[in-house]
């Protein structure tokens, strides 16, 4: 045994010796001659990855905080992708659990893991805004403790509200080239914070991005027409959006009808206040007016004159005008029936003009029409058709 | 025979004998990728299979983006892990098993020079990593153009009174544009020039490594260091804050040792959308070159002289 042991001992001593420690060293060597040359190209790889963007995320302690020691060697381990996606699955359960703490945490996960995947961001955005507002809203609604309710509305609910926020102004920031997310942040100051003017600086954020659909743009357009003392700018872009779809091939949406309309009325009706019948007349009359201009004088004469005669022989004048949008005609047709002498007359158009353009018609618009065809007393047959 | 003519036999033969052959090293790549394959390893794609046709299926209630996104993030994890598991184990495995099935012997006594069997047998293997990404990209690619179109037919579905034609192309680009794109073929090409440099790595392993298992443990950790380098050493010594000596030798030996993995990973940014440019690409396939032939050339001296 002994003989067989000795044998064995010196095999490994021959072997050791045999392996030369010359190529040991050269080995390493060329190892690190090797390193101090790729260092300096990997590093100028790695800029080049940086600049297009495929290095958002790094370790930090909070991502090692908020990932378990498994995810966080896995992100590490070039599965950061599928550990996202995990997280986002994580987050799913904790919405159907109604858990918004841990939506909340995992939201934020998964945003810090791929901050470049907007669907990150704006499912954190909804969870937080909409889906948490909501339940602490529904919640709050029936909630017996006066206390409790009292939490909800004014601690729960607007906590949730600026975390969804939070989190789509982030995202917008990591992904300007997207128009989702700054769209995101513009519904939600439009339909939680009831705030046209910040929702309108939003969305235009968001139809200047490559890949915005025309809704955004027409979102904008809307928004504008509800602030206050932004009247001229916003009849600025909805006039040149309602031109470019009327006579474009888009078609043209009620809302931008609308809209169009209410800012006329509102421009007409201040410059009625504002400026003299003789102004307005030259102002109509001049060189290159506009119907908008007549559309002035016609108010001034309705609102201030209140000479009904006169401002029916504007709007005629409006109609004329082959740029001048639908509405006057019913416009022209309302004012028309305010004289019983000619109400027959005004209803019969009225009826043929709803049925061939219905859009042009708003809510005020049928009552008054429901009102002129009682009294005039039309049938209920006739009125069905 | 004369002693001339059996000198000139001699010279012949020494003549005819090239200190590389490609023809040679190719035998030696071919003869172990088709080992590796009686090794019935291609039974993965079982696996594979079932995991991509399980995330086309499990997660129907998602948004798109996201049903697609887990399709992909599946994929290319199964991929990067199949990839990596070969080149590592399959080059652990093959040195100590041709030496206990004694066809080292064979090789080596023929005139094959070392440096040749060694990179026929990293050739082998990467050949063999090549194959399995191929056959899985094509099964990924597939389900992912099968989901895209069903995904792009179910949301026109779903549109009241029928989608116009605008809304159907303003889909069919949104839906499209997380499917399959040629830039996904760029992502399974960084997840092979990784798996080369990993096999690269075990290669070196297995010329001094005593044992299989030492070889793959080695070559993990080293795996697993090569991925956190580049981020630990940004992490401990952030830009322009190498200071000390011992800072700056740590941060050095770390770098210089190891192989960057991280520079690989760029299928997380493919697979939401972003695109990379073709020099980039260029140079990850260059620093690859690069690194397997130093780690042949370091494999080689190693082995050169070894008593087997």
């Amino acid at each position: 045994m002994d003989i067989i042991r000795k044998e064995r001992a010196l095999s490994i001593v021959t072997k050791l010796k045999s392996y030369s420690y010359r190529r040991l060293l050269l080995s390493l060597i060329i190892l690190g001659g090797f390193g101090f040359v790729r260092i300096p190209i990997e590093m100028n790889t790695e800029k080049m990855l940086k600049e297009q963007g495929f290095r958002d995320w790094s370790p930090s302690m909070s991502a090692r905080e908020q990932l378990t020691q498994a995810s966080f060697v896995g992100s590490i381990g070039g599965f950061r992708s599928l550990i996202a996606s995990i997280y986002d699955l994580r987050a799913h359960q904790a919405f159907r659990d109604k858990d918004w703490a841990s939506v909340e945490k995992f939201r934020g996960v998964t945003t810090s893991l791929q901050p470049r995947f907007a669907k990150h961001w704006d499912l954190a955005a909804w969870d937080l805004a909409w889906n948490a507002y909501a339940y602490y809203r529904n919640k709050s609604e029936w909630a017996e403790d006066g206390v409790e309710s009292w939490q909800m509305k004014n601690i729960m609910m607007p906590r949730y509200l600026e975390k969804g926020l939070e989190f789509a102004k982030q995202g917008a920031e990591w992904v300007p080239e997207s128009y989702r997310l700054s769209m995101v942040v513009a519904d939600i100051y439009s339909q939680k914070y009831n705030d046209p003017e910040l929702a309108s600086q939003w969305y235009l954020k968001s139809s200047q991005a490559d890949d915005a659909p025309p809704y955004v743009f027409r979102a904008y357009a809307t928004h504008l027409a509800r602030c206050e003392g932004k009247e001229e700018k916003a009849y600025e872009v909805t006039s040149s959006l309602y031109r470019s779809t009327r006579f474009g091939t888009r078609a043209l949406t009620l809302t931008v009808r609308r809209d169009m309309e209410r800012l006329e009325d509102h421009i007409a009706l201040s410059a009625a206040n504002k400026m003299s019948l003789e102004q307005l007349e030259s102002a109509a009359l001049s060189n290159g007016s506009t119907y908008l201009d007549y559309a002035k004088l016609g108010m001034h004469l309705l609102e201030v004159k209140k000479d009904l005669k006169a401002t029916l022989a504007v709007y005629r004048e409006i109609v004329n005008d082959k740029n001048a949008p639908l509405f006057y005609s019913r416009k022209l047709l309302m004012l028309l029936a305010r004289n019983p002498a000619n109400q027959e007359q005004a209803y019969e158009a009225l009826k043929k003009l709803l049925k061939r353009s219905p859009e042009i018609f708003r809510r005020q618009d049928l009552i008054e029409f429901t009102k002129l065809e009682t009294s005039l007393g039309a049938s209920k047959n006739n009125r069905e058709k | 025979m004369s002693a001339d003519k059996v000198k000139s036999v001699k010279d012949d033969l020494v003549l005819q004998h090239k200190l590389f052959s490609l023809s040679r090293v190719w035998a030696i790549a071919f003869n172990t990728f088709t080992q590796l394959v009686r090794m019935k390893v291609f039974y993965f794609m079982l696996i594979f299979s079932v995991l991509i046709i399980g995330a086309n299926f499990l997660f129907l209630n998602f948004t798109f983006e996201q049903e697609l996104k887990i399709l992909k993030d599946v994929s290319f994890g199964a991929m990067t892990l199949f990839a990596s598991i070969f080149s590592i184990v399959g080059t652990a495995l093959l040195i100590p098993k041709d030496i206990e099935d004694r066809t080292l012997y064979t090789i080596l006594t023929k005139p094959v020079p070392r440096f040749e069997y060694l990179v026929g047998k990293l050739i082998g293997i990467i050949f063999l990593v090549a194959v399995s990404l191929v056959l899985m990209s094509f099964l990924f690619f597939a389900v992912l153009y099968f989901r895209q179109h069903g995904i792009l037919a179910e949301e026109i579905k779903m549109i009241r009174g029928g989608a116009t034609d605008a809304q159907k192309e303003y889909l069919k680009e949104t839906i499209f544009a997380q499917g399959v794109r040629p830039e996904l073929i760029l992502g399974v090409l960084a997840v092979f020039l990784k798996a080369a440099v990993a096999a690269g790595v075990a290669l070196v392993v297995s010329t001094f490594a005593s044992s299989t298992l030492f070889t793959i443990i080695v070559s993990l950790v080293v795996y697993f260091i090569g991925h956190a380098q580049s981020l630990a050493l940004e992490y401990y010594f952030p830009e322009g804050q190498i200071h000390g000596a011992l800072q700056r030798f740590i941060a050095g030996i770390v770098a210089v040792v190891f192989p960057n993995l991280q520079m690989f990973n760029i299928f997380d940014g493919l697979i939401t959308g972003q695109s990379i440019s073709t020099t980039l690409m260029f140079r990850l396939i260059g620093l690859t070159g690069f690194y397997l032939t130093i780690y042949s050339m370091i494999s080689w001296i190693l082995f050169a002289k070894k008593e087997l």
